[in-house]
């Protein structure tokens, strides 16, 4: 009786509304829309009070409009449709593509590299000055030579992700492993693990946190590179219809893809996130990054 | 030597003979002598506390005996056999628990066993017998970020004995607790090294608590790292800390510990300033 009296009043374990889940989703969301929001605003006003010629600076409803026949292949403002009109997806995809395969390989390749260097003190101090050497060159100064090696093609294009992704992946991958709790070791060694086991069991989820960091890091590295790589290397994508874009003149369609490339790196992060958040709960749950 | 009560003693579990740990220090250029010349006998089923001034080496000792480190000179024996790496004949309780924060309360206690090679139920159902011994069955499947200090701390000692270890061996475990946690660690110790019968060898700076514990009180200094006593406790149990025994002894003991505690002092401040 006095546990369901308490029960009654509409509050959750801390005293928090129960409906709080949804309205903080809402929240939040109305919350990250506000700045997108007010830069349209600007760019708007800047251009419907002609503060930038509408040649170099189209306004916001235009490029609404070419991103709207881009994807649909229907012409908004009645313009002759553009060359590209109705190939969205198709682009999407096969940029998406090349991500997600030069993102695989180059995690893959930095997880277990970075893993090696982590736990070998022998292999660090072979390895590791010559890796952050590497990795200050800028991936586009690796573009000349990915074409000499692989041709014109998708191979180009996933080795520049791959190569883009590798680097923050074993930083990341080896901090983490070498941040690894002493104690813990100790725990497995008593229990009697082998070293296959205290990989596993022990120095692999210390040495997650830090990987998941650098797998975000890295997700935004692989969209910039396969945009750059479909500049030069490639003839489809979202990156090279931005280009091609800008070669005739057509700035709504450079925005749009600008703009669908910020999404397709935005959704790919989240999809990240949400693949993460339940093996790292208990990281989240101790530390403010889960607030 | 008249005991009022039987000491639960056997035959020597640990062995420790003429050890000792030197190291060189990197910024005085000298070197350290963490421990020299320490003898040291555990009977089976002893309860045995070694207390002295932090630096004294007392945790450098017990990483000895686990096998996280090797002495300098001397040997060191569990069992009969000489310790040559960590095993699960003598395992370690930390002061900062060392649990798996990945797992949850019962797959902590299972993780220990998964290595020795359970599986399965009869894995699961081992794990959850161990956390009745130290009555925390109802938060098996609670996340440890979700247990306070005390409940972790009986956790990590579940998986200790999940080992069936020899010797357990406990370094400061209840230092990070507050006091009221601390008095019911210490008496749910007590109450679990009664029914296991399991020989503890346990390093604390509080002495209060080595003497509510032990059946023996070893008392370290520092610089060289030595044992200057070893202190039978002949108090009956369940041990009256008001008793006049237990006072004497603690006035005793207290008197030397403090005299080591000032004369650690004054070597450090001789060492700052030289």
């Amino acid at each position: 009786m006095t546990t369901a009296a308490r029960r009654e009043p509409v509050a959750g374990e801390q005293g928090r509304p129960v409906a709080s889940l949804l309205l903080r989703r809402v929240r939040s969301t109305l919350l990250a829309l506000i700045l997108p929001s007010v830069v349209v605003a600007i760019w708007w006003l800047a251009t419907a009070l002609q503060l930038i010629p509408k040649v170099f600076l189209p306004p916001p409803q235009k490029v609404l409009g070419a991103l709207i026949e881009w994807i649909t292949g229907i012409a908004v403002f009645g313009d002759p449709a553009h060359a590209y009109a109705g190939t969205w997806f198709e682009s999407v995809f096969s940029s998406g593509q090349r991500v997600l395969a030069g993102y695989i390989v180059g995690s893959v390749i930095g997880i277990v590299l970075g893993g090696l260097l982590g736990y070998f003190a022998f292999l660090r101090r072979l390895v590791e000055p010559t890796i952050h050497m590497l990795r200050a060159i800028p991936i586009i100064g690796w573009l000349p030579l990915s074409l000499v090696f692989f041709g014109l093609g998708i191979q180009a294009a996933i080795f520049l992700v791959a190569l883009g992704v590798v680097f923050p992946v074993i930083v990341n991958a080896m901090a983490g492993v070498r941040g690894a709790n002493p104690a813990l070791l100790r725990v497995g060694q008593m229990a009697g693990a082998n070293t296959f086991q205290l990989i596993r069991h022990i120095i692999g989820p210390s040495a997650l946190p830090a990987i998941f960091t650098g797998l975000r890091v890295a997700m935004g590295f692989a969209w910039i590179l396969v945009i750059v790589a479909e500049w030069m290397a490639v003839r489809t994508g979202l990156g090279f219809t931005l280009l091609d874009s800008y070669n005739f003149l057509r700035y709504d369609y450079v925005i749009a893809a600008m703009i669908s490339v910020g999404l397709m790196g935005f959704l790919s992060d989240r999809m990240l996130a949400l693949l993460f958040r339940p093996i790292l709960r208990w990281h989240f749950e101790t530390t403010i990054e889960g607030e | 030597m008249a005991t009022t009560q039987a000491p639960p003693t056997g035959a020597p579990e640990i062995l420790v003979r003429g050890v000792a740990k030197r190291f060189p220090d990197r910024r005085s250029g000298r070197t350290v002598r963490a421990l020299e010349d320490v003898d040291l006998v555990v009977n089976a089923g002893e309860f045995v506390s070694i207390v002295g001034p932090s630096g004294c080496g007392k945790s450098t000792l017990l990483g000895l005996i686990a096998g996280f480190d090797t002495p300098t000179a001397g040997a060191i024996e569990v069992g009969g056999r000489p310790v040559l790496k960590p095993g699960p004949d003598r395992v370690m309780v930390f002061q900062d628990y060392a649990l798996f924060p990945w797992l949850n309360t019962v797959e902590n206690v299972e993780f220990v066993l998964r290595m020795q090679g359970y599986d399965g139920a009869k894995r699961k159902k081992a794990a959850l017998e161990y956390l009745d011994l130290v009555r925390l069955r109802h938060v098996a499947t609670r996340p440890i970020y979700k247990l306070s200090g005390g409940m972790r701390q009986r956790v990590a000692l579940a998986r200790a004995l999940a080992l069936r270890p020899r010797v357990l061996l406990m370094d400061e475990p209840f230092a990070a607790l507050d006091a009221q946690q601390r008095g019911l660690m210490q008496r749910e110790l007590s109450r679990i090294w009664a029914e296991t019968g399991q020989t503890i060898l346990f390093v604390t700076h509080n002495l209060d608590e080595a003497l509510y514990l032990s059946d023996r009180v070893v008392l370290m200094t520092i610089d060289p790292g030595q044992i200057v006593l070893d202190q039978r406790m002949d108090v009956p149990r369940p041990r009256d800390v008001t008793g006049e025994r237990f006072n004497e002894l603690k006035r005793e003991l207290g008197r030397l510990l403090e005299s080591e505690v000032l004369k650690a002092e004054a070597k450090r401040e001789q060492e700052a300033l030289a």
